[in-house]
Order: C-alpha cells, then sequence, then structure tokens
C-alpha cells in the first residue's frame, strides 16, 4: 500500500481539527434545518443507504480531483473518504445531541437523523480539510505507483472528467442548503411558467459568464472557449449538471414523494439557482487550494 | 504502516481514525440494510395511551398526556388525535410519528369528567 504523504500525529490533529471545522462551517444550516430532521425520519431505509453510497462517491471525486493532495492514489481518497464519514457521523451526533434533537426520541429516530445530517457534515469535513488547509509539501521522489492518469485530455490540457466530478461537487455543495426546505416547492407552484423559464436561461448564461468571463480567483483553470459552439457546450454541460444535483437532493430530501411530473421539473429549476452557482462559481472556489 | 522505501504512509492516529470510521460505516450500513430487508411497506400502525388527568390551574381545568405509538413501518405524518368527553372535545395534532416509535402531546379540559368517559382516538393521519 502507498501513501502520499507523510505527517506526525500533532500535523493529523490539527488537519482534523481543520476538518472539524469545515465540517460544521458548511453544514450548520442543515443542522438547525427542521425539514432535514423529518426528512430523515420519513425517508425509508433504502433511500437514506442511498445517500450514503452517493455521498461516499462524492467525497471519493472531491478527494481525488479536488482534494488536498494531488498525488494521492484512488485508494488512498478511499480511505481519506472513509475517515470524513466517521468523522460526519461523530460530528452530527454530537450537535443534533446538544441540540436537544433526541429527547423523547426513539432509536431509530435518532438513528435516521444523525445519518441523515451526517452526510452533509463529511462533506464539509473534505471540503474544510481541503480548502483550509495549506498545500501540502510532497517529496519529489513520491511512490512509484502514482496516481494513474487514465483520463483523456482535451486540446486545452484540462482534464474533462475531473472537471465534471468537480462540477458536481460544487453544485451539490451549494445546492444542499436549500433542497430540503419548503421554500423550493413553495416557489415552484407559485412562480408563472413564463419565469421559470426565463430563470432556466439566466441560469445557463450567468453560469457561463461566472466560468468563463467574470475572472474569479481559479479562473485560470478553466480553459475559455474558443468559438461559440464550445461555448455554448460547455454552457450547457455546466447548466446540465446543475440541474442533475439539485435533482438528485431534491430526490434524496423526499420532495419528489407524491408529487405531479410538472411539479418534479418546477422544483428542479428552481432549486438549479443555487445549484449554477454551485457548479460555476463553487466549482472555481474547490479548485483554489489544488494542484490538480 | 509506512512505505518501506521512502517512509510515506498513516501514522497511528489517522489509521485510529480510520477504524472508527470503518466500523461506523459497518453499523450504519448493516442497520439500514437489515431494516431495508425487513421493513414491509405496511401502513402505520397507530394506538393510543392516555395519562392521568392533572389539575391545570384554579378554575378548574385539567390537562392528560396522550401517547400515540406507531407499531408499523411506515412514518405517520399529519396526525390528528381527537378526546371526547360528554361535555367537550379537544384536539391536537403531531407533524410525525415515526415508524417503531411513539409521541405525546396534552389536551385540555375544563369541564369536568368521569375517567370512563373519556374516549380518544386517531382522527387522520398521512404518509
Amino acid at each position: 500500500m502507498t501513501f502520499s504523504h507523510a505527517r506526525t500525529p500533532a500535523q493529523s490533529l490539527s488537519e482534523y481539527g481543520r476538518g472539524v471545522a469545515g465540517g460544521l462551517v458548511f453544514s450548520l444550516p442543515l443542522l438547525f434545518t427542521v425539514e432535514v430532521w423529518d426528512a430523515a425520519i420519513t425517508l425509508s431505509p433504502l433511500r437514506l443507504l442511498a445517500w450514503l453510497g452517493l455521498t461516499f462517491a462524492l467525497l471519493l471525486l472531491y478527494n481525488r480531483f479536488a482534494g488536498l493532495r494531488k498525488e494521492a492514489t484512488w485508494l488512498e481518497c478511499a480511505i481519506d473518504s472513509v475517515e470524513e464519514l466517521g468523522l460526519g457521523i461523530v460530528i452530527s451526533a454530537f450537535v443534533l445531541w446538544i441540540l436537544g434533537r433526541f429527547e423523547g426520541a426513539a432509536f431509530n429516530e435518532i438513528f435516521s437523523k444523525t445519518v441523515m445530517e451526517a452526510m452533509t457534515v463529511a462533506i464539509g469535513v473534505s471540503v474544510g480539510t481541503a480548502q483550509l488547509g495549506e498545500s501540502e509539501n510532497t517529496s519529489s521522489d513520491s511512490p512509484g505507483d502514482e496516481a494513474p492518469d487514465d483520463e483523456s485530455n482535451d486540446a486545452h490540457g484540462q482534464n474533462f472528467w475531473s472537471q465534471l466530478a468537480i462540477t458536481l461537487c460544487g453544485a451539490v455543495l451549494f445546492v444542499n442548503n436549500v433542497a430540503p426546505t419548503d421554500e423550493i416547492l413553495q416557489l415552484a407552484v407559485e412562480v408563472a411558467f413564463w419565469k421559470l423559464f426565463l430563470i432556466a436561461i439566466l441560469c445557463l448564461v450567468c453560469g457561463a459568464y461566472l466560468l468563463f468571463y467574470a475572472e474569479f480567483r481559479g479562473a485560470n483553470r478553466i480553459s475559455r472557449p474558443q468559438n461559440a459552439p464550445i461555448l455554448v457546450r460547455d454552457a450547457v454541460l455546466n447548466y446540465a449538471v446543475a440541474l442533475l444535483a439539485a435533482a438528485l437532493m431534491l430526490f434524496f430530501f423526499g420532495r419528489f414523494e407524491n408529487e405531479s411530473f410538472q411539479t418534479i421539473v418546477t422544483q428542479t429549476v428552481i432549486a438549479g439557482i443555487p445549484a449554477t452557482l454551485g457548479a460555476s462559481v463553487g466549482r472555481l472556489l474547490l479548485q483554489v487550494n489544488s494542484d490538480g | 504502516m509506512a512505505n518501506s522505501q521512502n517512509g510515506f504512509g498513516k501514522n497511528a492516529l489517522e489509521w485510529s481514525v480510520f477504524a472508527l470510521g470503518c466500523a461506523l460505516l459497518c453499523a450504519t450500513i448493516g442497520y439500514l440494510g437489515v431494516e431495508a430487508f425487513t421493513s414491509r411497506d405496511a401502513p402505520p400502525r397507530l394506538e393510543i395511551s392516555v395519562g392521568p388527568s392533572r389539575k391545570l390551574n384554579d378554575k378548574g381545568a385539567r390537562f392528560l398526556e396522550i401517547r400515540v405509538e406507531n407499531s408499523g413501518h411506515t412514518t405517520a405524518q399529519n396526525v390528528e388525535i381527537e378526546v371526547k368527553t360528554p361535555r367537550e372535545t379537544a384536539s391536537f395534532s403531531l407533524d410525525y410519528v415515526p415508524r417503531e416509535g411513539e409521541k405525546s402531546g396534552y389536551v385540555v379540559l375544563s369541564q369536568p369528567f368521569e375517567s370512563g368517559q373519556l374516549r380518544a382516538r386517531v382522527k387522520s393521519f398521512t404518509q
């Protein structure tokens, strides 16, 4: 088994501290959201299992493509992901307990709430560790079997699949905070259809602008499209990933239960607003400290 | 455990955290797996129990705790409870009663009543 780093226990403890801080920073809104507590109780065990699986996959992708250590292998990223999930469970259990969310509750309820919240906390731990820490100083003689570079590169040298993964992570991170709330459904049923259409167009355009023309820090990693067809392709792809993230989060928080197809679509468009911000601006933020 | 050639590797603390994460993850997956495998898509089973009445104020009002237990495999939501005596009717609602769990609420009755005259029932719920 090969690793890309060597740290003292003190350094590790410091990194875990940053992870815990990051976990709280990024997940605190959801830890205080009643809709998430209620969703935990109403969702089936199978849905919670799927939510756990999706979170692990997101952590794996984020650690591999935007994490602190660019030389980390997939196995090392998987180990980190397990650590982050474990920390997420411990942190969410402690916060919910100290907020009195377990008072008079059966074990089933305590367990479901903890697992539901732990996934978001785990994502926060991963992002916090990478974003709040200093870049790793890895040795030039890193392990012989380096992380395999098996993804194809486009003409600009950007890794398509890694960017797609980071886009998804950024979108999930942002939409996670609003997807479980009742306001999404309320907006979806109240907003006129022509305004929803306008929202979709604006998200498409703004996402492209923020990504390619606003010149945020980290935007140098993203190649500006050289012609209109490529611009349209990248803008549509960015928005498509945002909508996918929005739909996934709404589904996992049970917001599609017993709803018509029309309401499902309109909820996805509404939740697509923060998801688009996450897919564009969030994607740039997630890569600021990475050397990927 | 470190690489033999260059000293890279995880220290004892990191392996401990990983072991804790593994244990918690395995326990979580195991419990959810068992729940998913054994639970049926059956409706909630709600049963009511009434606690003793207690004095609320000096005007003769009394309050009682009403416990609602759900022994079914599905959470009951928006549960409406109705309590009747010969002289008055009171009600309250619960946002949810989780599967294999219970919740309680209180009703206030201002008119005197005999214990055998009180009737409590689940009026409605959603899934």
